[in-house]
């Protein structure tokens, strides 16, 4: 009666011991899996960090264009930028002035010829780019080799450079009257003035030049013939942008090679806060994704991508030294359809405006910008094959 | 007598009533009892989704991050348990209760997974701050002597008791008492106070010269298998046969746990704040530098990371218990077929706790064979077994297998892993 069930129970015992002893693992889970993952599918951010300080000596020495802007601006001890130029009025040997002189027991009131000329096209030929020269400073100087104090009397005139048919402008009129020179000083400051307008001085003329000279001038110091009387100028000018630049500039951004095209990132977006000394306002209005294309003929070349869209938020405010301006500024890559593919460069296409506001506006090349808090937000996840 | 004791029950998990013992008419003698736990809160089927005619990860892109962290737990669990019998040994007294000796080893093993941590993979850090604290990993091996005695109160009813020493060999616990993360775009903040714990018994860890904790060197002669914790654990049990054919077991396995010494102990405390990297110039943009830097952040990090070397302590920790109650009766019209239900209530220090409830049939033929089958549900989802016996002369070979469903794999038809299991295999010898 029982011994069927008997015999089947025997046989699911056995069964059940046999597949209890030969148990393995139900599925090999490294098998037949797309190891593919997207990470971070709403968004991930990231604190990058800061950057800088970025000067324009710095950028000028890497583009390679420093040498070209010394050819016709230096900088000061500060690192401003400026014109310079100075002139010789007049030199004379002690010597040969005692030598003419008809009574050398008395002082006497030696007159100078007056000098005309210019202080170069340079500052005149900013002017018109659109930098504005402010302050020009003029001073003029008299070298005095006696060990006795002696005076200088005249009078100095600059003008504008005439354009357009319009004559010269008077900037500046001065007459100064027996400035003393201190003895033994080779360029004592005669007459120094600082002009804020907005016109170029060009034209120098001193006139009614008078050295108030003292007696006995080489009774008392023999030596002092060996020196000689000295007239001289020097003219520097500070730049500033004072308009905008009427044409836009592109800068390329290249050699950056980001490999992003395996990620299959969709959209990224860099924030920062740039803080600025430079006294110039930048404005980028168009960013370009550069990528690497192959031609028909197999030549590889740089051209930017019609895949990727770019929306930039940059406007870098002017600041002046010691007073940055903070201005935030944003950046958002954007795939217009798939992903955004691997990044050659970027380019910059970005107006130069003359600064807002009020506060120092020379131009130096120790002017600094930092780019800080550099965040980055990618959007849509970051895909990796083959984990 | 002895199949009603050592394979009638639904669950394997419970054959270890201690009050059983006393309706056996003759001592036996086991040997090499081997049971095997595996249990996951998720399982497989969380982390594998179909994606067209593939398989692919929750964080593949085609699964959303809805359908991915909707699958998971708040603390993503998992355990495993591996018990060994070496010897049992049990014989009748003459009082008409039942002695038991037995001599064994466990090994025990977590891992919890906060779900934050899955939810920062799939969706990100927009969520922030994240509270990981719930990350736990620990292993625990000891051996078990156990005495245990179990006497019938009267022909319906008996009560049993198991005393067991508590021997442990090695431990390891990784605690993280906070663990916090914050991602903003601003900053990466991480917070941390965890401890780890490694006995060391027979090798100390070597601390470098900063304080920290040198996993590369060792210390001491080696002393393997020197215990490193003592404790107690007891089971209680009871078995109640009110009329013919029913019977309900219920009993209280593991209520105790081990003084562990800790001669390996570190304290990983601090935080660390990541703003980016700072400093870059003009000079310093290129590879080597930025490299640099990086390694440097690395290091910053592990700082707070890696655990300084504190002073070996005791500590306690409870062994894993679990309440089992059983009920069965045999079917009038025919006494070897039984209608089975059972209940299982298993808690794990910082583990999820597991519980499940079945129901089963068996058929009994003493003397020769048993096969018994369930199923029903648990904290994980649905749960079936099959436990079966055999007996050849004086000798029984017994076995169970339970496990989950842990979801199929749509083109192929294999089953995942699933989201628990347990094995057993043993082999008794009846003294008659």
């Amino acid at each position: 009666m029982i011994k069927y069930p008997v015999f089947l129970t025997s046989c699911c015992v056995l069964a059940l011991m046999c597949a209890v002893a030969c148990s393995r693992e139900e599925y090999d889970i490294s098998r037949g899996i797309d190891k593919e993952i997207t990470l971070f599918t709403d968004e991930v951010s990231l604190p990058v960090g800061d950057f800088g300080p970025l000067t324009p000596r710095a950028l000028l020495s890497k583009s390679g264009m420093g040498d070209t802007l010394n050819s016709f601006v230096k900088e000061d001890e500060d690192g401003y930028l400026v014109v310079e130029s100075q002139g010789s009025c007049y030199s004379n040997p002690v010597l040969l002035v005692s030598f003419f002189l008809p009574d050398q027991t008395k002082p006497v009131d030696l007159p100078v010829d007056a000098y005309s000329g210019n202080l170069g096209s340079t500052a005149s030929s900013l002017g018109m780019l659109g930098f504005s020269l402010s302050p020009q400073i003029f001073s003029f100087y008299a070298g005095n080799p006696l060990t006795e104090e002696i005076a200088v009397s005249g009078k100095v005139t600059l003008s504008s450079q005439p354009e357009d048919g319009n004559p010269e402008e008077t900037l500046i009129s001065r007459s100064f009257s027996h400035a003393k020179v201190g003895a033994g000083v080779p360029d004592g400051v005669i007459f120094r003035e600082e002009y804020s307008g907005d016109k170029a001085m060009y034209g120098c003329r001193i006139e009614n030049l008078v050295l108030h000279l003292p007696a006995s001038i080489l009774g008392k110091d023999p030596l002092g013939g060996m020196g000689s009387f000295s007239l001289s100028y020097s003219y520097k000018s500070y730049l500033s942008l004072s308009r905008d630049f009427p044409e836009g500039l592109q800068f390329d951004i290249s050699d950056l090679n980001i490999p992003l095209a395996q990620f299959r990132v969709k959209e990224a977006r860099i924030s920062t806060d740039v803080s600025s000394e430079i006294p110039v306002t930048l404005e980028v209005g168009k960013v370009e994704v550069l990528v690497k294309t192959t031609g028909e003929d197999g030549n590889e070349s740089i051209v930017p991508s019609e895949e990727v869209s770019v929306t930039p938020g940059l406007t870098v405010a002017s600041g002046s030294s010691g007073s940055p301006t903070v201005s935030p500024l944003e950046i958002v890559i954007r795939a217009r359809e798939a992903t955004i593919p691997d990044i050659s460069g970027l380019r910059l296409s970005f107006s130069v405006k003359a600064p807002t506001g009020s506060g120092d506006k020379r131009l130096g090349m120790n002017q600094t910008v930092f780019f800080n808090n550099i965040r980055a937000t990618v959007s849509g996840g970051i895909t990796i094959q083959n984990l | 007598m002895a199949a009603m004791v050592l394979c009638t029950v639904a669950s394997a998990q419970s054959f270890e009533n201690p009050a059983g013992y006393s309706y056996l008419s003759s001592g036996f003698v086991r040997v090499g009892e081997f049971s095997s736990t595996s249990r996951n809160n998720v399982g497989a089927s969380a982390f594998l989704f179909p994606s067209g005619d593939k398989l692919v990860t929750g964080l593949h892109s085609s699964v959303t991050a809805e359908e991915f962290l909707g699958g998971l737990k708040q603390v993503n669990s998992m355990f495993g348990q591996v018990d060994y019998n070496l010897v049992s040994y049990g014989w009748k007294a003459s009082s008409g209760g039942f002695h038991t000796i037995e001599l064994g080893a466990k090994v025990n093993y977590g891992l919890s997974v906060p779900k934050e941590v899955f939810h920062i993979l799939k969706s990100g850090t927009a969520q922030s701050p994240y509270n990981l604290s719930s990350l736990r990993a620990f292993g625990n091996l000891y051996g078990e002597i156990a005495y245990g005695y179990s006497f019938p109160l009267s022909d319906s009813f008996s009560l049993g008791g198991r005393i067991k020493l508590l021997m442990g060999l090695n431990s390891v616990d990784v605690v993280a008492r906070q663990l916090a993360l914050s991602t903003t775009e601003d900053q990466y903040r991480l917070d941390l106070d965890a401890d780890i714990d490694l006995t060391s018994r027979s090798k100390k860890l070597g601390v470098d010269g900063s304080g920290y904790l040198d996993y590369t060197s060792f210390t001491g002669k080696g002393k393997l298998g020197a215990p490193t914790g003592g404790g107690l654990a007891v089971d209680l049990g009871l078995v109640w046969k009110p009329f013919k054919g029913f019977s309900l077991s219920a009993s209280v396995l593991d209520i105790g746990g081990i003084f562990w010494y800790y001669g390996n102990s570190g304290t990983s405390s601090g935080s660390y704040a990541f703003e980016g990297l700072k400093f870059l110039g003009m000079e310093e943009m290129n590879q080597d530098v930025i490299m640099a830097k990086l390694r440097q952040t690395g290091e910053d990090v592990l700082g707070v990371i890696r655990p300084k070397a504190v002073d070996g302590c005791v500590k306690f920790k409870a062994v894993p218990f679990s309440a089992n109650l059983q009920a069965s009766y045999a079917m009038p019209f025919w006494e070897r077929l039984s209608v089975d239900a059972s209940g299982l209530y298993t808690g794990y220090s910082y583990c999820a706790p597991y519980w499940e409830g079945r129901g089963g049939l068996s058929l009994d033929f003493p003397g020769f064979a048993h096969l018994g089958i369930s199923a029903g549900s648990g904290a994980f989802g649905f749960v079936y077994g099959v436990n079966g016996a055999l007996e050849f002369l004086s000798f029984k070979l017994y076995a169970s297998y339970e496990n989950g469903i842990g979801g199929v794999i749509p083109y192929e038809g294999t089953p995942l892993k699933a989201n628990n299991k347990v094995m057993l295999v043993g082999l008794c010898y009846l003294i008659r």
